[in-house]
């Protein structure tokens, strides 16, 4: 019997295209191009940012701009649409070094400039600011020559205010985390989406009557709807093995990163089983509540999207209120997305263990609550 | 000996002013075809959901005989098998795919599973689609596959739910000749359809439900109906004659129906009409189609027992 139900479920899924699109095609399109979205280099996205530059053409107000022109931004004077307007005030190197705390520029952003893009231009505004006050002092003071030629100079300020040297950054942390930060989520949110099928499968089966028929056959219908989990389970395993050989190692290649080696099989196996787990014994709560497949596609759907959406995949849960960053502390997709990453990365930590644990307690109270409402939906049927 | 037997039966559902069904008793032999007819919301299916186990009545029993002491939801789930009107199998299977899944439900050992599908398959002339989908299939191939489904586990007691809805007269036809030798194979049958015809041809007893409420028609294939329209408006003390001969007649202005039993009955009727001398302007002599019971009983509001 268990063999037969994983076939007939299996030919199910894969006969419904719709089931088959949001479970494989749907995970891999976000993730490649959420990934391709945010693989753009700090550099390219500064270069293609439009920012209108207002002077009076005062020496230190074009020494400014150079300094702000050599984290790669295109400074116009006169651009209507511009993504960014910098409006300096006169009298820059006075201003400068007076101790009033007057401000020296006034800055405009366009209504479709991202948050992060803002912080970056403040932050390159306030270096610039910062590096041009050091060549000013300098000059003044005589440690800088005056009759090098200006590039030599801003190159000497440069290399004195330069401090990359003193950060070290871990190998893997340069190159992946373009890759562990969109592919974890967008794979976590395929797999919770094995909702839809189950949910589907099931009304199907109330509809058509094959339920009644079933309930007459010599089976324990509550050992039907675990072998039907089950069946899922299998499938949900093979989806996550699926989504990570795309998002580790296809999609990573596609935009010239390096591919994310399996580091750790038996990470990746307990990721892979808690995950698939969790996943499906949530779908199942929500495939014993639907009456009907409106409400499957909008609760089952829906529920994902917000859950999704609280656990920091559409918006980056860093830059989220901090209230909104502990709700998220208690979604499933946190933590299963949480796992994914510390399994691309090849090192559990405690948090991840934390993670395995609420995933598996989230499961066992899941199946128990969908267990109880599948025992009171097969009560209530009857002859129609 | 009976297959079942329902004592007394009340279903009332929840919240409900009246009974779903009340008083209901049947008695119903081994290999025996129970017909169960009425209008839509009469109670046949509650009657059918009663006895496959899936509702408690309110009152009365419903006994199997059965040697094992089984409870009503174990021996339903070993004996009893429903073909339910809507096709209860899963369309994106073929045919064999869905044959081989129901019965892997049943406690059979492998071999036996195989020989049931190919019994079956056999039965229910699915060979030749055994590996097309089922979502492909005929309406009458659909018909069978429903049906074959049921027969998987070889049950002894088989409940069928308009079985034939929008099927072609000749799977009907295959349809029912099978039904008949299943029931000649000692099976139990509860056949519940709106096309009177077929309910007759097969059934050995007819219940009629109304607003919850049976009627029993026990139908005699002898007793046929002789229906005479005559020149005039009959009067009441010719009529009374026939009370003498207990032959079972219905008049209305110029037209009289009498239900014969026999040929002496016949021909005693015949000899009245011929002194009587009255004008007749036509006569048929035909077996009582159960449609014209069912349009008398249901055009009147009381329950009458024929």
């Amino acid at each position: 019997m268990i063999l037969q139900s994983i076939k007939k479920e299996f030919i199910l899924v894969f006969s419904d295209l719709h089931s088959v699109a949001v479970l494989l095609l749907m995970p891999v399109i976000f993730m490649l191009i959420m990934t391709f979205a945010m693989s753009e280099r700090q550099d390219d996205m500064i270069h293609n940012l439009a920012v209108e530059f207002k002077t009076n053409n005062e020496d230190e107000q074009a020494l400014f701009g150079r300094y702000l022109a050599g984290f790669g931004y295109q400074l116009n004077s006169e651009m209507p649409e511009a993504s960014a307007s910098l409006v300096l005030g006169s009298n820059l190197k006075q201003q400068l070094f007076s101790s009033q705390n007057i401000p020296l520029i006034q800055i405009e952003f366009g209504s479709a400039t991202s948050p992060a893009i803002q912080a970056l231009l403040n932050q390159h505004v306030q270096l610039a600011f910062a590096r041009l006050k050091l060549h000013l002092y300098m000059l003044d003071t005589g440690e800088m020559d005056e009759t090098l030629p200006l590039d030599k100079q801003m190159a000497q300020i440069n290399q004195q205010t330069d401090t990359s040297q003193y950060i070290k950054v871990a190998k893997d942390n340069l190159e992946l985390p373009v890759v562990t930060y969109s592919v974890p989520s967008w794979l976590v949110f395929g797999v919770y989406f094995i909702v839809l099928p189950i949910s589907l499968t099931l009304l199907n089966e109330v509809q058509n009557g094959t339920l009644i028929r079933l309930k007459t056959f010599p089976v324990n219908l509550q050992h039907y709807f675990l072998v039907k989990l089950l069946a899922f389970y299998l499938f949900s395993i093979g989806q996550f093995l699926f989504l990570s050989l795309i998002g580790w190692r296809l999609i990573p290649l596609l935009i010239d990163l390096p591919a994310v080696p399996y580091k750790q099989l038996w990470e990746l196996l307990c990721t892979v089983l808690v995950v698939s787990l969790a996943a499906v014994s949530f779908a199942s709560i929500i495939a014993a509540l639907v009456r009907s497949f409106e409400q499957a596609i909008v609760l089952g759907g829906g529920v994902n999207i917000i859950m999704a959406a609280l656990s920091g995949f559409m918006v980056p849960l860093d830059i989220m209120p901090q209230s909104l960053q502990q709700i998220a502390q208690f979604s499933p997709m946190y933590w299963s997305a949480q796992l994914v990453k510390g399994t691309m990365y090849g090192q559990f930590n405690h948090e991840h263990w934390m993670s395995i644990i609420y995933l598996t307690v989230f499961a066992a109270i899941s199946l128990t609550i969908s267990a109880l409402l599948f025992s009171r939906r097969i009560k209530d049927l009857s002859w129609n | 000996m009976s297959a079942f037997i329902i004592t007394d039966l009340e279903y009332r559902y929840a919240a409900a002013s009246v009974p779903a069904l009340q008083g209901i008793n049947i008695n119903l032999a081994k290999g025996q075809c129970l017909g169960l007819i009425g209008p839509n919301g009469s109670g046949k299916s509650t009657l059918l959901s009663i006895l496959s186990g899936l509702l408690t009545p309110t009152s009365g029993t419903v006994f199997f005989s059965q040697n094992d002491n089984l409870t009503l939801a174990k021996y339903v789930q070993k004996n009893v098998a429903l073909v339910p009107q809507e096709y209860a199998f899963y369309p994106q299977l073929s045919v064999t795919q869905n044959l081989e899944y129901f019965v892997s439900l049943c406690a059979f050992s492998y071999a036996e599973s195989q020989t049931r599908v190919e019994t079956v398959s056999h039965q229910c002339q699915l060979q030749e689609v055994s590996n097309q989908k089922a979502k492909f299939l005929s309406g009458g191939y659909k018909r069978r596959l429903n049906l074959a489904i049921a027969l998987l586990k070889d049950p002894q007691i088989l409940y069928l739910d308009e079985p034939t809805v929008g099927v072609d007269p000749i799977s009907r036809g295959s349809i029912l000749s099978l039904l008949s030798a299943l029931k000649n194979q000692g099976k139990t049958i509860v056949y519940t359809s709106h096309l009177l015809t077929e309910v007759q041809d097969i059934c050995d007893q007819i219940v009629m439900l109304k607003l919850g409420k049976a009627s029993y028609l026990s139908l005699d294939q002898g007793q046929k109906c002789l229906t005479i329209e005559f020149a005039h408006t009959l009067s009441v003390s010719w009529v009374e004659q026939f009370s003498g001969l207990s032959i079972k007649v219905e008049c209305k202005d110029n037209h009289l129906k009498a239900y014969i039993k026999s040929s002496a009955e016949l021909f005693a009727m015949m000899a009245l009409l011929s002194q009587s001398q009255l004008d007749i302007l036509n006569m048929h002599y035909d077996q009582t189609s159960l449609t014209q019971y069912y349009l008398n009983h249901m055009e009147n509001n009381d329950i009458t027992e024929y």
